[in-house]
């Protein structure tokens, strides 16, 4: 689904800072969305923690580097860390050219699926959602 | 003030209800205690329990901070920090290292992100956030403007850079003042390439940034500079400052916090394993001038960490080169990505070179992508470094059969009686590296040849071509190279130049001399550089006959 230039998947779960989240059997594969990674600019860097992190839900648990800002990345539900995406070590660009594919950031094991449910789902919500971050950074 | 800016300013001070904020005055301190105050001023008013503030800071000792991501070991000359009293931490915030003697001003900016109704920061937030420090300029007497992405400069030359973080629902803006400033201290300070760069370029370096003192021609009072940055802020966010200290809540973390920002783990926590920086520096000799680029580059991410375009051409608006720079800062080091930015920065005319073409300005940095190609095939930069190719890139060339090895006689010794003679004995002599290069190129079935002037360089071209010859290895210093590489292509033969080592003719001002063949001191053939590519050019040779193709890499 395109909103006003933004390529913001009507499939996916969204956290309010703008981080997408995917579920795969169980896992979720999360990543920054097209609205953020537009805003930011380039990504310089991203930090990667070690595997097997216990995440807590709305908690910061990693940082994100464009233009001189450390922007957090926060959990988007209870649980723990199984992968990060080892190529944006090197190349943190992917997230400019691919968010929603070759540029994902984490894997996560929810200790409850259902905690998703807090994310931001469904065509109207997000678009709803995304409206209103438009009309805020005019 | 200007325009823009007084507008700009009208309109945030519509936008919001005058609100009073903290003026935080905190005295000079060292390097760790302002770091830990930074994470807890951002932290405390994440969690909503402290006023909006503006705060000044200044540092004792001095100080050297990398960005919250970036590696000591990569970005700062430690021994010299330590022997010269100079604190070396990490911010909190993004960007890069940065110099910070008793002489500047820091200031902040720690709000509510409601305040500026933005969660993600964006180009517009930083434009916002610098108009203050810019009307602070304007009322001292020195008009400045945004630099995107998110610095202030005086005519191109940088006066406060900028970075910043957040924590829960707060932002931290931060920013430097120069008030007065040592640059000689921050050069060496930092791992800014100077050694690779001449006197006069790194005087063109102290040419990027000014300060106050250098735009006045006399240094304001500490507290005339703080009074312009609180109306500035004041004025911009419709605000009322008022002076406070600390919250006890504030006092207290801190006291928890700062011994952690002294601990090497705070400090070196970024491992260098990815940000790897190297220097790769070319230069051409157009008819307007030598035009050199000096990049810095992290190989493994493919990046252009920083660069500097120096020479002797003229260029207009001054500044234009410095803004260039920031635009090429940060960005992939690739042709397709780089060339858009500078023929944009071209044909928009936000800069003009009399006598210089796009294309005769970007040769010298398409010799630099070149030398980073060349370590696809396991040569190390620093050797790449010394090569430099002519009608072909590396990957062109080394497929094809390379028949001639030609070599300088300035790298003969001084009374060898074939000094100034074609040929070589390939007596053995100590001391003379042209004998053992004479014997490497046998070994890899090439005609060898001595080159005794110029004019002889260029009879050999036409002969070697004549004869049908694909490709040739020379060996010849690196300003030889610059000043002759029109020839060099319009021999129309592709080559592979190799530099060599010692003091040139050129460094000894006797150009003129060799150019003629009388030049009288010794140089000396880089046998290791010349053994790796004669050794890299036989493997693709031999896949080529296995695979019968183009060999692969």
């Amino acid at each position: 689904m395109e909103i006003e230039g933004y390529n913001m998947p009507e499939e996916l779960h969204y956290e309010e800072h703008h981080y997408w989240v995917r579920v795969e059997g169980g896992i979720l594969i999360m990543g920054m969305d097209d609205f953020a990674q537009k805003m930011a600019g380039d990504i310089v860097f991203v930090q990667l923690p070690f595997e097997g992190k216990k995440l807590t839900q709305g908690k910061k648990f990693s940082s994100v580097e464009s233009g001189k800002w450390v922007g957090s990345i926060f959990a988007p539900v209870h649980g723990e860390l199984l992968q990060s995406n080892s190529k944006l070590e090197t190349t943190p660009t992917l997230i400019n050219h691919d968010c929603y594919g070759e540029g994902w950031i984490f894997k996560i094991r929810p200790d409850d699926i259902n905690d998703i449910k807090s994310l931001i789902n469904g065509a109207e919500a997000i678009k709803e959602w995304v409206l209103a971050d438009i009309d805020k950074y005019k | 003030m200007n325009n823009e800016n007084r507008e700009n300013m009208n309109s945030a001070s519509k936008k919001r209800l005058s609100s009073t904020w903290r003026l935080l005055d905190t005295p000079p301190m060292t390097a760790a205690e302002n770091m830990a105050l930074d994470e807890v001023l951002v932290e405390c008013k994440g969690n909503g329990n402290t006023p909006n503030t503006i705060r000044f800071l200044q540092f004792s000792p001095r100080a050297v901070l990398v960005g919250y991501h970036q590696s000591v070991y990569e970005e700062i000359r430690r021994e010299y920090c330590q022997t010269h009293g100079i604190d070396i931490n990490r911010r909190i915030t993004g960007g890069g290292a940065i110099f910070f003697d008793e002489n500047q001003l820091g200031w902040e900016v720690i709000c509510d992100k409601s305040f500026f109704n933005v969660t993600i920061p964006n180009q517009r937030l930083f434009r916002i956030l610098c108009n203050p420090v810019i009307t602070a300029l304007e009322l001292l007497g020195v008009k400045a403007k945004f630099r995107p992405r998110n610095d202030i400069e005086v005519n191109g030359r940088k006066i406060s850079g900028t970075g910043g973080t957040e924590s829960g629902n707060a932002f931290l803006f931060q920013g430097t003042m120069l008030v007065d400033f040592d640059v000689d201290t921050m050069l060496r300070a930092l791992r800014i390439p100077v050694e690779k760069l001449k006197a006069k370029e790194i005087d063109s370096v102290k040419d990027r940034v000014t300060s106050l003192k250098w735009e006045l021609g006399f240094i304001p009072t500490l507290d005339n500079i703080k009074r312009a940055i609180r109306h500035g802020f004041e004025a911009h966010l419709g605000i009322h400052l008022e002076a406070a200290g600390l919250t006890d809540e504030e006092q207290q973390h801190f006291e928890k916090k700062v011994s952690g920002f002294r601990k090497a783990k705070w400090v070196d926590r970024v491992n260098p394993k990815f940000q790897q920086s190297e220097t790769i520096q070319c230069a051409y000799k157009a008819d307007a001038g030598m035009v050199r680029f000096t990049l810095v580059v992290n190989l493994k991410q493919m990046l252009l960490k920083n660069i500097f375009i120096t020479g002797d051409f003229l260029s207009f608006p001054g500044g234009s080169l410095y803004d260039l720079e920031s635009c090429l800062r940060g960005v992939s080091l690739k042709r397709e990505v780089l060339y858009p930015i500078i023929s944009k920065y071209f044909l928009d005319g936000h800069i003009v070179i009399p006598g210089m073409s796009f294309e005769e300005f970007i040769k010298p940095l398409d010799q630099a992508i070149e030398k980073v190609a060349i370590t696809r095939y396991g040569i190390p930069l620093e050797h790449c470094n010394l090569i430099s190719v002519v009608n072909g890139s590396f990957e062109e060339i080394v497929q094809k059969k390379i028949g001639a090895l030609l070599l300088p006689y300035c790298a003969k010794i001084t009374h060898c009686d074939l000094r100034y003679k074609k040929g070589c004995r390939t007596c053995g002599q100590e001391d003379c590296s042209i004998g053992p290069a004479w014997l490497m190129g046998l070994q890899s079935k090439m005609e060898v040849v001595s080159v005794v002037s110029f004019e002889d360089l260029w009879t050999e071209l036409m002969r070697i071509k004549n004869r049908g010859i694909e490709a040739y290895i020379g060996c010849c210093c690196q300003p030889f190279f610059i000043k002759h590489q029109d020839d060099f292509e319009k021999s129309g033969i592709p080559g592979i130049m190799l530099d060599i080592d010692n003091t040139t003719c050129y460094e000894l001002d006797q150009a003129r001399e060799a150019y003629a063949g009388k030049f009288e001191n010794q140089t000396s053939l880089n046998l290791d550089l010349l053994q790796i590519i004669l050794d890299t050019a036989s493997r693709i040779q031999q896949q080529k006959e296995e695979y019968g193709t183009h060999a692969i890499i």
